[in-house]
């Protein structure tokens, strides 16, 4: 029915997505589950498996702003406790929103924020493969994606669509959560 | 939102979010990729494969040397070791001082300040364990023979080595 006369489809039915929401959500999730499920001892700052040494591991080549804050966050146990314990959070919840798509756009507007943390502060790591950026990237790219596309019909957003805009106003700015 | 939508603003609309996504993507790959392996122009490196130590900041004051060792670079997992410690004058064959894995070892533990708290330098059974991104100046206390020896001196080449045979090597000014 389009009246452009063009040999290629410019629309992809939004179910094309589920698959790609749900492995960068589960992406998120599962680096919660690593630390407070599979591993506890990656959060307890006296054992070996401490995952705040990986700040320090990541400082050398990190990128700035996220050199000097690392190199701030590890002198100071506290606050590497409370940095970590922070980001693990924001991860089960970017990553439980992301799989049952609620509120996705912001939470895919989080996902995409830690991916390029991430990216530009372990970018440079990966012993025989360049693991790390191809990790931040490819997630963080697809993160954004979903900031535009959104959820789709099997989300939690499609329900909460019939109560609820999912707009709100910012100064000029329309931000669409959902 | 139907394939056979004829709405031509919305359709400018989804082109110029994929420019905007394109423009973002294209923008934050290659950039990373270039800043942290050089991989668009010059040597490709990997910062993550070969330990690097760094002695910058290593000085030769009164009795001793306070030797700095910062590693930036290699495995994160694993190493790398210390094995050998020589200080070279200029106009001397042979080193005016050596530390062997027999000496290494029984560095105390507090003649070696770290200054980050989770990768730490330290003295293991065979030399010093120094992890990626530890940073610390160890005191090494120097003979009266070599002390004796460095007298006119100004600087002194610091040579450090793994046990891989890797040496990296400092011109380490001697302090007054």
């Amino acid at each position: 029915m389009s009246i452009r006369a063009s040999s290629s489809q410019e629309s992809i039915p939004m179910s094309y997505l589920w698959a790609l929401r749900f492995i960068l959500g589960f992406q998120f999730v599962s680096a919660f589950a690593r630390r407070y499920i599979n591993v506890p001892a990656k959060m307890e700052p006296s054992s070996k498996s401490f995952i705040g040494a990986k700040f320090s591991e990541f400082m050398p080549h990190a990128m700035w702003p996220v050199q000097p804050i690392l190199q701030a966050v590890i002198v100071h146990p506290n606050v590497t406790f409370g940095f970590l314990t922070f980001f693990s959070f924001v991860e089960l919840i970017v990553g439980l929103f992301l799989i049952t798509g609620t509120f996705t756009k912001l939470a895919a507007f989080g996902a995409a924020l830690l991916c390029l943390v991430i990216l530009m502060g372990a970018g440079w790591m990966g012993t025989s493969c360049v693991d790390e950026w191809q990790i931040g990237t490819v997630e963080g790219i697809g993160a954004m994606i979903f900031m535009f596309a959104g959820g789709g019909s099997l989300s939690v957003d499609h329900w909460l669509r019939r109560y609820f805009s999912g707009t709100i106003k910012l100064g000029k700015w329309h931000i669409h959560l959902l | 939102m139907s394939s056979s939508s004829i709405a031509v603003p919305q359709h400018r609309n989804h082109l110029s979010a994929g420019i905007v996504m394109l423009v973002i993507g294209i923008v934050v790959s290659l950039g990373t990729y270039q800043y942290q392996h050089h991989g668009l122009w010059g040597k490709m490196v990997n910062y993550n494969k070969t330990p690097l130590l760094v002695l910058q900041g290593t000085a030769i004051q009164g009795n001793q040397m306070n030797l700095t060792i910062y590693r930036p670079n290699g495995p994160d997992t694993y190493g790398s070791f210390v094995e050998k410690i020589a200080l070279t004058a200029p106009n001397q064959s042979s080193p005016v001082a050596v530390w062997t894995p027999s000496t290494l070892k029984n560095i105390a533990k507090n003649d070696i300040h770290n200054d980050y708290l989770y990768e730490r330098i330290k003295a293991g059974p065979f030399g010093l364990v120094v992890p990626l991104s530890a940073k610390a100046t160890i005191d090494l206390p120097l003979s009266k023979a070599t002390l004796k020896s460095l007298t006119h001196e100004k600087q002194v080449k610091v040579t450090v080595e793994d046990v891989s045979g890797l040496k990296w090597s400092y011109e380490s000014p001697i302090l007054p």
